[in-house]
Order: C-alpha cells, then sequence, then structure tokens
C-alpha cells in the first residue's frame, strides 16, 4: 500500500524531468570551476580532488532539500498523509528515499567522472564512490529534518542551509579524507565505518524528527 | 514524588513573582564576582611562566567557552522538557538563551584568537576545539534565524525545540570528527598549553570568573524571560496590576 | 495506544445509529493570542449532521481541524467510539478530512490524483474510481493534469474521496465553496446517504442547510473579542500541563 504510494514521487520527479537534472548539473558546474579557478595544474588539484567533489556534493544536495515538502505541504497532502493509517514517520521515510534516489544517486554515479576530470589518483576511486554511497544518504536524511522545519518559511533556502551545513560538516569530513587514506595506501575503513554507523542512525530519527517537525508545521497552518 | 513543584514553576504568574527577587541577587551577586574575578585576573595574577601577560585572557576565555557548551546542553533539556510536558516557559527559555549563547560563543572565540596570536603566532588554527566551537556558533545561528523566520509562535517555538534537540545528537559526532580530521589532516603543531596544575593565586580567579559568567547568563536569562512573559500575558489581570504598581500604566 | 489499537482494527465495521461517535470534552484552542475556545464539548453520535455556522475568524476551521488532529488543541476527555484516546491522531484513519487544501497533486492527471489516494487507505476501492469520476460529473478529464482544472472542478476531485473510501466520519471545511448548484445538490444527497447509512459528518458554512429525514443540528460559533472586559486566566498558559492532552 505505501509502496504504491511510493511509486507517485517518481511519477510526479518524471513529469517535471526538466527539473531532475538542476542538482546534477549544478554538481558538475561547481567542479568545473575549481580547475578554473586554481589552474589546472594536475599536481595542485589531484590532493584536492575528494574535498572538490564532496564540496559538489553537499552544496547540490543542500540546494535540492526545498523541493522535499514544500509543494506537498502547499498543496495540503502531506496532511492527507497524516490522516492515513500508514504511520506518517514511514510516509516522510519513503519520500526521503524518493529523493535521494532522485538527487543523490545521480551525484554517485557522475562522480567518477568528476573525479577524473580533478585527475584523483586511481586508488582514491573505490572510497569516494562507496563514501558518496553511504554519505548522499545521511545528506539527504539529516536534510529532510531541515527540510521539515523550514517548510512553511517563505524564503527558505538561507534558514534552510544555516541549519543543515552544521551537521553535514562531520559527513564531509569523513567522506573527504576517505579517498585521501586511501591514496596514501591506508584502508578507510574507519572513516567509512563512521558513516555506515551515523547512516543507520539518521536512518532511525531523521524520519521519526522530520515528521514531527512537519506535524507541528501543520498544526500551525 | 511530589510533581506539584514542577508544574508550579510552569506557571508564567508563578515563576515571575517568585523570580523578582532573584534577579536582584543574581545581578548583584554577577557584578561582584566578575569585578572582582576581572581585576584579580588581568591585573594581579602572576604572569605565566611561558607566555607571560597573555595568558591573563584565559580568565575570559575559558568562561566563555564553557559557558558556550552549557547554555546549549540548558537549552536541550529545556526544549525536551517543552516538547514533552508542553511548557511555554521552557520554549520561552530556548528562544531567550540562544541569542546569549551565540554571543557567548563569539566572545569565546574571539578571545581565543586573541590569545593565540601572542601565542601560536596566529589569529586562527584549524583546532579540533576551535573548529567545533565554530560550527556550534553556527548552530546557534541557526537556531535564532528558524525562530525568527517562522511566523506562528507556537509553531516557531516547537520547531526550534526540534532543531536543539537534532543539534545536541549531531554535536558529539561533530566533535569526534573534527578531532580525527584534525589529527589526519594536521599535525599539532601548536598545542593549546592545558592548565591543570595551576598555581592557586592562578586558578582561585579563574574560578570566580567562571562563578560570576554562570551569574551573569542566569540574570540575562531570568531579564529576558521575565520581559517575555510580560509581553505574551499583557492581556492578564495579573500582568495590568503589576504594571499599575509600578507606575508604567 | 494498544488497548485501543484492538478495538480499532475493524475500522469497516458498522456503527448502530444514534451511538455518540465522538466526544471531546475540554476542548482548548489558542490561535495566536486568541483564546477561541476555552473548554468547548463537542459530541457527534453516529448518523449525525453538525453545522458550524458562525462569521470568519470565529473559530470554525480551528476546531475541525483540532478534532481530526490537525490543530494541537488541548482537549481534557477525548473517546472515539466509546474508547478513551489520548489524541484526535489514534483515530484519524476513520474519518476523511476535506480542507481548505484540495490536496491535489497539480502535475499528476485526475485519475493519478485519485488513485494516489486510494493507496493512503484500506478502506478505498479501486474498482470503484471509474463510477465516482462519473458521478462528480468529470468523466472524460481522466487524463487531464490537474493543474489544468477549474477551481470548481478540483472542488469536485476533492469531494470524489468522500465516495473512494469507506469510513465513519466526514469532516468538511466549507465544503460548497466553489461548487455550483448541481454540485451543492450532490453533496447534500451524498450526505443524506452516508448519514442514513449510519455515518456522521461535520461541517463548516456560512448558510446553514436543511435537511430533511436527517438529524441534524446547527452549532453557532460566535467571534470572540478582546476587551477591556474579558478577563484571561492567569494560568491559561500552563494548562497544558496539568492537562491529560498527549505529548506527541
Amino acid at each position: 500500500m505505501i509502496g504504491g504510494a511510493f511509486r507517485y514521487e517518481f511519477l510526479q520527479a518524471y513529469r517535471l524531468r526538466s527539473e531532475l537534472v538542476n542538482p546534477v548539473v549544478f554538481f558538475v558546474m561547481v567542479c568545473a570551476m575549481f580547475p578554473l579557478a586554481l589552474g589546472s595544474n594536475a599536481q595542485l588539484l589531484a590532493p584536492l580532488a575528494s574535498g572538490i567533489v564532496w564540496v559538489a556534493a553537499v552544496l547540490a544536495t543542500m540546494l535540492s532539500l526545498d523541493q522535499m515538502f514544500r509543494q506537498d505541504f502547499d498543496d495540503g497532502i502531506l496532511e492527507q498523509m497524516e490522516l492515513s493509517e500508514v504511520p506518517f514517520y514511514q510516509i516522510v521515510a519513503f519520500k526521503i528515499l524518493a529523493h535521494w534516489c532522485l538527487t543523490g544517486l545521480p551525484l554517485v554515479i557522475l562522480s567518477p567522472l568528476l573525479a577524473m576530470m580533478l585527475y584523483m589518483p586511481a586508488e582514491s576511486y573505490l572510497s569516494l564512490i562507496i563514501g558518496l554511497l553511504i554519505g548522499t544518504p545521511i545528506l539527504s536524511l539529516i536534510g529532510a529534518i531541515g527540510a521539515a522545519l523550514t517548510v512553511k518559511i517563505r524564503r527558505g533556502n538561507i534558514v534552510l542551509a544555516l541549519l543543515v551545513m552544521p551537521l553535514y560538516v562531520p559527513i564531509l569530513i569523513f567522506g573527504s579524507t576517505a579517498p585521501l587514506m586511501a591514496a596514501e595506501g591506508i584502508v578507510p575503513a574507519a572513516q567509512l565505518l563512521w558513516l555506515a554507523a551515523i547512516l543507520v542512525l539518521m536512518a532511525t530519527i531523521a524520519p521519526l524528527a522530520a515528521a514531527l517537525s512537519l506535524r507541528v508545521n501543520i498544526y500551525g497552518s | 514524588m511530589n510533581w506539584v513543584w514542577f508544574h508550579k514553576w510552569a506557571s508564567p504568574k508563578w515563576f515571575f513573582q517568585k523570580t523578582d527577587a532573584l534577579v536582584l541577587w543574581f545581578g548583584f551577586l554577577c557584578l561582584i564576582l566578575l569585578t572582582v574575578g576581572t581585576v584579580w585576573g588581568l591585573a594581579f595574577a602572576p604572569e605565566d611562566f611561558k607566555q607571560g601577560n597573555s595568558f591573563r585572557i584565559f580568565y575570559i576565555h575559558v568562561p566563555s567557552a564553557i559557558l558556550a557548551q552549557s547554555i546549549f546542553m540548558a537549552m536541550a533539556i529545556s526544549a525536551a522538557v517543552g516538547l514533552i510536558w508542553r511548557i511555554k516557559l521552557a520554549h520561552i527559555f530556548v528562544e531567550v538563551a540562544a541569542p546569549i549563547g551565540a554571543s557567548i560563543t563569539l566572545l569565546a572565540l574571539l578571545t581565543g584568537a586573541i590569545w593565540g596570536k601572542p601565542t601560536w603566532g596566529t589569529w586562527w588554527v584549524w583546532d579540533a576545539r576551535l573548529t567545533s566551537t565554530l560550527i556550534q556558533f553556527f548552530i546557534y545561528l541557526g537556531i535564532i534565524s528558524l525562530y525568527q523566520a517562522i511566523e506562528n509562535r507556537d509553531t516557531a517555538s516547537k520547531a526550534t525545540a526540534i532543531a536543539c534537540l537534532v543539534g545536541i545528537v549531531n554535536l558529539p559526532i561533530i566533535k569526534f570528527s573534527v578531532n580525527w580530521w584534525n589529527t589526519l589532516h594536521q599535525p599539532a603543531t601548536f598545542k593549546l598549553t592545558e592548565a591543570p596544575s595551576m598555581a592557586t593565586e592562578m586558578w582561585v580567579p579563574g574560578l570566580i570568573m567562571m562563578i560570576g559568567f554562570y551569574l551573569f547568563f542566569a540574570y540575562l536569562v531570568l531579564i529576558r524571560m521575565r520581559s517575555e512573559v510580560l509581553e505574551r500575558e499583557k492581556r492578564s489581570a495579573w500582568v495590568r496590576e503589576y504594571l499599575e504598581k509600578k507606575d508604567v500604566l | 495506544m494498544s488497548s485501543s489499537s484492538a478495538a480499532l482494527a475493524a475500522p469497516c465495521a458498522p456503527l448502530q445509529a444514534g451511538e455518540p461517535l465522538l466526544v471531546a470534552k475540554g476542548i482548548s484552542c489558542e490561535r495566536g493570542d486568541k483564546l477561541l475556545f476555552d473548554h468547548y464539548d463537542l459530541t457527534v453520535k453516529s448518523g449525525e449532521i453538525v453545522q458550524l455556522a458562525g462569521p470568519n475568524g470565529a473559530g470554525k476551521t480551528t476546531l475541525l481541524r483540532s478534532i481530526c488532529g490537525m490543530f494541537d488543541a488541548q482537549i481534557d476527555h477525548l473517546s472515539w467510539r466509546g474508547i478513551k484516546l489520548s489524541s484526535p491522531l489514534e483515530y484519524a484513519d476513520e474519518l476523511l478530512y476535506l480542507g481548505h487544501k484540495a490536496a491535489i497533486r497539480p502535475h499528476l492527471t485526475l485519475w493519478e490524483n485519485l488513485s494516489w489516494y486510494t493507496c493512503l487507505s484500506q478502506c478505498s476501492d479501486m474498482n470503484k474510481l471509474a463510477e465516482v469520476v462519473a458521478e462528480v460529473g468529470l468523466s472524460g478529464y481522466e487524463s487531464e493534469l490537474a493543474s489544468s482544472l477549474s477551481a470548481g472542478q478540483k472542488r469536485r476531485i476533492a469531494l470524489a474521496r468522500l465516495k473512494l473510501v469507506t469510513c465513519r466520519m466526514w469532516i468538511l471545511d466549507e465544503p460548497f465553496a466553489s461548487l455550483d448548484a448541481d454540485g451543492v445538490k450532490m453533496l447534500c444527497g451524498w450526505i443524506q446517504d452516508f448519514v442514513q447509512q449510519g455515518g456522521s459528518v461535520v461541517y463548516s458554512t456560512h448558510q446553514p442547510v436543511d435537511f430533511a429525514n436527517c438529524d441534524s443540528r446547527t452549532l453557532n460559533i460566535e467571534q470572540k473579542s478582546w476587551g477591556s472586559d474579558s478577563e484571561v486566566e492567569s494560568d491559561s498558559l500552563s494548562k497544558e500541563t496539568t492537562s491529560e492532552g498527549s505529548a506527541q
């Protein structure tokens, strides 16, 4: 039943498919700007590559967070979802999953290409991809809490960024240092395991916190 | 256990009347302690063996850094109380303490920089503690801006409470990750001088400043909470009586 | 919660007429600085129509939202089908709420919007979809994107939900708004049929309607005013702490 409702998220996204590429385009643009600004010296860019890709991924995700709940909140869809017999946090969890599939997953898929353009050393690729694969869902989850809190604020983007940025810092640190460790020949098990642990933590509490935040906003409208 | 006292304090009128005297006491005490502590620390305490006089900024920096973290802890507890038991005073505390917390964190960062220049030769270092404090500052700013941005006050209070709780969950993670990042990236060439085995003449003014800072926070928070209570209950009879008594109306 | 979930497990089972469905005592709502309701009691029996009438801003919408869990009112005593509950959200899946927002996704077609809605409830019937669309007078528009429909047509899509899902109570906020005369007649007919089968309807309106052969009553919600005479309980803000209202 919830699975049936889930596919409408993708259907809706498909109808607005011209907007789907926005985070991806932004991601590529940010990654491209760094060589343009810093010069295309391979020796300079190689150690910076993982950091640049991660920063771009974080920024691209932050840009797309607004879309997660705002439209459905304004249309009254979230109210109806809250009244349904499916627990609200489950619906919210599926919405977050849909959001990640549409924004985070493309970033993960594109990342090797961009890393290559930034001269990332070969040993780092796997840890970059795995790091992003574990890390981008965390970004969506934490971002969902921020999006849920700011859903009623008219130009909520800056408040959302300010709320969510401090919480993104650990993910950014763990994710971007993993490829650096790999380049030095050390397996970055610690960073990736930490990311996995944070993913499990956030997967449990973020849907609940986001559902609570949405409920609080519904009360106020 | 008798929970009546708990619910009594949740009443704004009760809170207002009981804290009348407290405010004066806190204000008076903190003025004394801060004056004594500052003068003692900045002028009379002995010079540090290694750092000389620049060490004196410790007397402002350390209390403010510790207070910054305590304030956030208090906000998080208050947020939880407000959400679970629906006590509006708890939400008022969170709203009122956030700007104070942000300012104290900024003070800690600035005094840290002032301390850093003569000690490390640089205004800023991406040390684990500094970076976590900077992130803490941004968390405060986020909470303040969230409260300001939501129009409905009830929603704003609850949303801010949730944001506080999420922030507190992440604080250990931030601390840990920045610690790690720091040791991975940058071997600590500059070490923050610890002060565990300080001479008595040195840590006593520190303790006085510490207590003074806490009292200062309590004083500010009480004043702001009281004025917020007056504003929210402005239509009640007891507020009108109070203001008439004070010759305002 | 566990004691109530067993009894609420049969949401589609019928009720006897006249049995009290919803008993909400001591509803207190505060909106901004205004105390809209101070210990207001509301009882709805099965097979009954309750009309809330009153001027704009009196609190009709807030009251409706309070009893379906969309507004965080403080309710001293709440029971649904005789079972004492702590929050309206616990029985929210047995009712249908139609508020001011249409709950229609503009980029999905009419058909998709209604199919999505049936996914949210197990008491809905997908097979009746075509029939219901015809009944609201929108056949032929199934593949139209909802954004291209008029306000009145969107209102009809929202109303179509009433026929798609079986439930015990309809809570409707100004359901006759943007409906033409035909639509009004249709809705009145639906309400009468629903009530005769044992359901209850609570709705707000500016013009009370006379329902023949139905157990209906009108509640007048008055405008609250803040004057120099109005005295507010000094502990009004802390009432929440002493009530049995739910946490979340």
